[in-house]
C-alpha cells in the first residue's frame, strides 16, 4: 500500500522538482541579464591623433614609428639646413672677398707711392713721441681692403638671407613631414565625434604641434645672434695679417724701428744729396745770397728723387711678394670668417634641432602610451 | 494527445537554457575568436534548422494525409526528403546569422528581460494553444497550428515590447552630419576579437546608421507623416525578423516532445 502510494507520488514530486528547477532557471536568467554586462573587446590601446583636422587612430607601435620618422626627418632636415647655410655663407664671402682682392692693386699703388711712404714714416715718427697709434697704420690699410661698414652690411645681408632660406627650408621640411605622415596615416582615419557626443580629446593634435613648432622656429631664427660672433672678424682681423705682410708693426718699439728706418733713409738721402747740394751751390754760386735757397731746393729735389727711386726699387723688389701675401692673408681671413660663421650657425641649428627633438619626444612619448578608447554607450543602439 | 505538467517544466527548462545560451553569446560575442563564434552560430543554426525541418515535415505530412491517397506514389514524391532539409538548413543558417549579430549588438537590459521572459512564455503559450486547438485541429497538424498561434501571440508581444523600448531609447544626433560620417561613425564603434564577427557587427551597424540617419533626416519632426510611418515600419520589420529568428531558435524546446507523426506532444 505504501509502495503504491510512493509510486503514485514520485512522478508528482519529480514534476514538481522540474517545475521548481524551471522557475529557478528563469529567475536566474532574468537576474543574469539584468546584472551582468557583456564583455567589450577593445583591442590594443590606441591613440587618437588629429592631423589637418582629420582624426587618425594609431596603435602604440605605429606611434613609435611616427616618432622615429619625425626624429629622422627633422635630423635630415638639420643636415640640409647646414648645407644650405654653408652655401649661403660661401656665396656671400666669395663676393665680399672678391671685392677685397680687387682693391689690392690700388692698395699696392698707394703703398708704393711717396705719399704712402711719407704717411707711414709720419705715423711711425709720431708713434715715437706718442702722437700717433702705430697699430692704426695697419688698421687703416686693412680698412682700405675690407671696409668695416661693407663687412658689417654683408654679414647683415647674409644673416637676413640665411634666416629667409632657413625659414623656407623649415617650411618645406614641415610640409614634407606632413605629407609623409599623412600618407602613412591614410589608412588609419577614423570619423570625427558626432555632435554632442562625449569623447575624450585626442592624445595629440599635430596641427597645434606644428603651429607651435613653426612659431618657435620663427622666433629662434629671428634673433640676431649669429652675426654677433662674426662681426668681430673683418678688417680688424685683417690688420695683423697686413702688418705682418707689409712690415707694419704695432707698438712703440715697432714705431721706433720704423722711424729709425726713416731716419736711415734720410741719412742716406742726405749722403747722396751732399754732392748734389755742393753742385747746386756751385751752380747757384753766381747768384750770391740766392745760392742758399737754390741749394735747399736742389737738395729737396734730390731727396725726393732719391726717395722716389727707393720706393720704385722697393716696389720692383717686393710688390709681387706683398700682393701674394695680401692675397694669402685675405684667404686666411676668409677661411677663418667662414669657420666662425659656420660654427655660429651650427650652434644655432644644433640648439634648434635639440629643441625639435625634445618637442617630438615630449609629444610622442605620452601619445605612445595611448589610452584605451571606450565608445560611449549612447553611440550604439537600434531603432530609428 | 496529452501534455503533462512535468514535460512542460522540462520544455520550459530547455527553453530557458537555450535563452541562457543566447545570453552567453551576447556576453562573450565580442571577445570570442572567429572559430568559437562560428561554433555558436552553428549551434543556433542547427537549432533553427531542426525546428524548421520539424515544422515543415509536420505540415507536409498533414498535407499528404489530407490530399493524397494512402496508396499513391505521390506521397513518396511529395515527402520532400531533400528539399525540406535543404530549405530548413538555409533558413537556419540565415536566421542564425541574423540572430547571432542581433544578440551581440543588443545592449538594452530591458530587451534582454523581454527575451528571457519570451522563452517560457513561448512554451506555455504553445501548450495552451495546443490544448485549446486540440478539439478543432487534426492531430497531425495540431503542433504546427499550436506553434503558429503561440509564436504569433508571443512574438507580437515581444515585438511590441521591443519597439516600445526602441521608441524610448536614446540615439546619437545625426541631424547635422552626412550619411557617410554617420555610417562611418557607427561602423567604427564596433569592435570584436574575431575579424569575421567584427565585419558582421559593422555591417549591422552600418544598416542601423543608415536607418537612423534616414529617420532623422526625413522625419525631423514627429508627426503622422508617411515617412515616419515607413521609418517605424522598418523598425518593426527589423524587430520582427529578430524576434522570429529568436522564436525559431527556441522551437526545438517547444516541439522537442512532438513525435514525427504529430500524434503526441510531450512524449508522455
Amino acid at each position: 500500500m505504501a509502495a503504491t502510494a510512493s509510486a503514485a507520488t514520485s512522478p508528482y514530486r519529480g514534476r514538481k522538482g522540474e517545475a521548481f528547477a524551471a522557475l529557478g532557471a528563469a529567475a536566474a536568467l532574468v537576474w543574469l541579464v539584468t546584472h551582468v554586462e557583456p564583455l567589450v573587446w577593445s583591442g590594443p590601446p590606441e591613440t587618437e591623433i588629429v592631423l589637418d583636422g582629420t582624426r587618425y587612430r594609431l596603435e602604440p607601435e605605429q606611434v613609435r614609428e611616427l616618432e622615429v620618422l619625425s626624429l629622422e626627418h627633422f635630423a635630415a632636415g638639420e643636415d640640409a639646413a647646414r648645407a644650405l647655410v654653408a652655401a649661403q655663407i660661401d656665396a656671400r664671402l666669395d663676393a665680399v672677398f672678391a671685392r677685397a682682392r680687387q682693391r689690392i692693386p690700388a692698395f699696392l699703388d698707394e703703398h708704393y707711392s711717396l705719399r704712402g711712404e711719407y704717411a707711414r714714416a709720419l705715423v711711425s715718427a709720431g708713434a715715437l713721441v706718442g702722437l700717433a697709434d702705430p697699430s692704426g697704420l695697419a688698421e687703416r690699410a686693412a680698412a682700405k681692403l675690407l671696409p668695416e661698414q661693407e663687412w658689417a652690411d654683408e654679414l647683415a645681408r647674409l644673416e637676413a638671407a640665411a634666416a629667409e632660406r632657413l625659414a623656407a627650408h623649415r617650411e618645406r621640411l614641415r610640409a614634407g613631414w606632413l605629407a609623409e605622415v599623412s600618407a602613412r596615416l591614410e589608412h588609419r582615419r577614423v570619423p570625427a565625434p558626432l555632435p554632442g557626443a562625449r569623447e575624450a580629446p585626442p592624445a595629440l593634435v599635430i596641427d597645434d604641434w606644428l603651429a607651435e613648432l613653426a612659431a618657435r622656429e620663427q622666433s629662434a631664427f629671428a634673433v640676431r645672434q649669429t652675426i654677433g660672433a662674426a662681426t668681430a672678424i673683418g678688417a680688424g682681423a685683417l690688420a695683423p695679417a697686413l702688418a705682418r705682410a707689409a712690415g707694419f708693426r704695432a707698438g712703440r718699439a715697432a714705431a721706433a724701428r720704423g722711424a729709425a728706418r726713416g731716419g736711415a733713409r734720410v741719412g742716406a738721402a742726405a749722403g747722396r744729396v751732399g754732392p748734389a747740394a755742393v753742385g747746386g751751390a756751385a751752380v747757384c754760386a753766381p747768384g750770391g745770397p740766392v745760392a742758399v735757397i737754390c741749394a735747399v731746393l736742389a737738395g729737396a729735389g734730390a731727396w725726393l728723387a732719391s726717395d722716389w727711386a727707393l720706393v720704385r726699387l722697393d716696389e720692383a723688389l717686393h710688390r709681387d711678394d706683398l700682393e701674394r701675401t695680401l692675397d694669402a692673408a685675405l684667404g686666411e681671413l676668409r677661411v677663418r670668417a667662414e669657420a666662425e660663421l659656420l660654427a655660429a650657425y651650427d650652434a644655432l641649428l644644433a640648439r634648434e634641432q635639440a629643441r625639435v627633438e625634445s618637442e617630438i619626444r615630449r609629444t610622442f612619448v605620452p601619445a605612445a602610451a595611448g589610452r584605451e578608447r571606450v565608445p560611449s554607450a549612447a553611440e550604439k543602439g537600434k531603432g530609428p | 494527445m496529452t501534455s503533462g505538467f512535468g514535460t512542460v517544466s522540462r520544455s520550459v527548462l530547455l527553453a530557458v537554457a537555450m535563452a541562457g545560451f543566447a545570453w552567453l553569446v551576447h556576453v562573450y560575442g565580442c571577445v570570442l575568436p572567429d572559430a568559437v563564434a562560428a561554433a555558436a552560430w552553428l549551434i543556433i543554426a542547427i537549432s533553427i534548422g531542426w525546428g524548421a525541418l520539424r515544422r515543415a515535415r509536420l505540415r507536409r505530412a498533414a498535407f499528404i494525409g489530407a490530399y493524397v491517397r494512402a496508396g499513391s506514389g505521390l506521397s513518396r514524391w511529395l515527402r520532400g526528403r531533400l528539399l525540406i532539409p535543404v530549405r530548413s538548413a538555409l533558413a537556419g543558417a540565415l536566421l542564425a546569422l541574423v540572430l547571432v549579430v542581433s544578440l551581440v549588438r543588443l545592449e538594452s537590459r530591458e530587451a534582454w528581460v523581454v527575451l528571457a521572459a519570451g522563452a517560457p512564455a513561448l512554451v506555455l503559450g504553445f501548450r495552451l494553444a495546443a490544448r485549446a486547438l486540440s478539439a478543432h485541429i487534426a492531430s497531425g497538424y495540431l503542433p504546427v497550428a499550436a506553434w503558429r498561434a503561440a509564436a504569433s501571440a508571443v512574438g507580437a508581444l515581444m515585438i511590441a515590447a521591443l519597439v516600445a523600448l526602441a521608441f524610448h531609447a536614446p540615439y546619437p544626433d545625426l541631424g547635422d552630419v552626412g550619411l557617410e560620417r554617420a555610417v562611418w561613425h557607427f561602423v567604427d564603434a564596433e569592435r570584436a576579437r574575431g575579424a569575421t564577427v567584427q565585419i558582421l557587427l559593422q555591417l549591422a551597424a552600418a544598416a542601423d546608421a543608415l536607418r537612423l540617419w534616414l529617420a532623422q533626416q526625413l522625419m525631423p519632426a514627429p508627426g503622422a507623416s508617411m515617412a515616419e510611418a515607413l521609418g517605424w515600419l522598418a523598425v518593426l520589420a527589423e524587430e520582427a525578423v529578430f524576434v522570429w529568428s529568436y522564436l525559431s531558435y527556441l522551437c526545438p524546446a517547444v516541439l522537442g516532445g512532438v513525435t514525427h507523426g504529430g500524434d503526441r506532444i510531450g512524449g508522455d
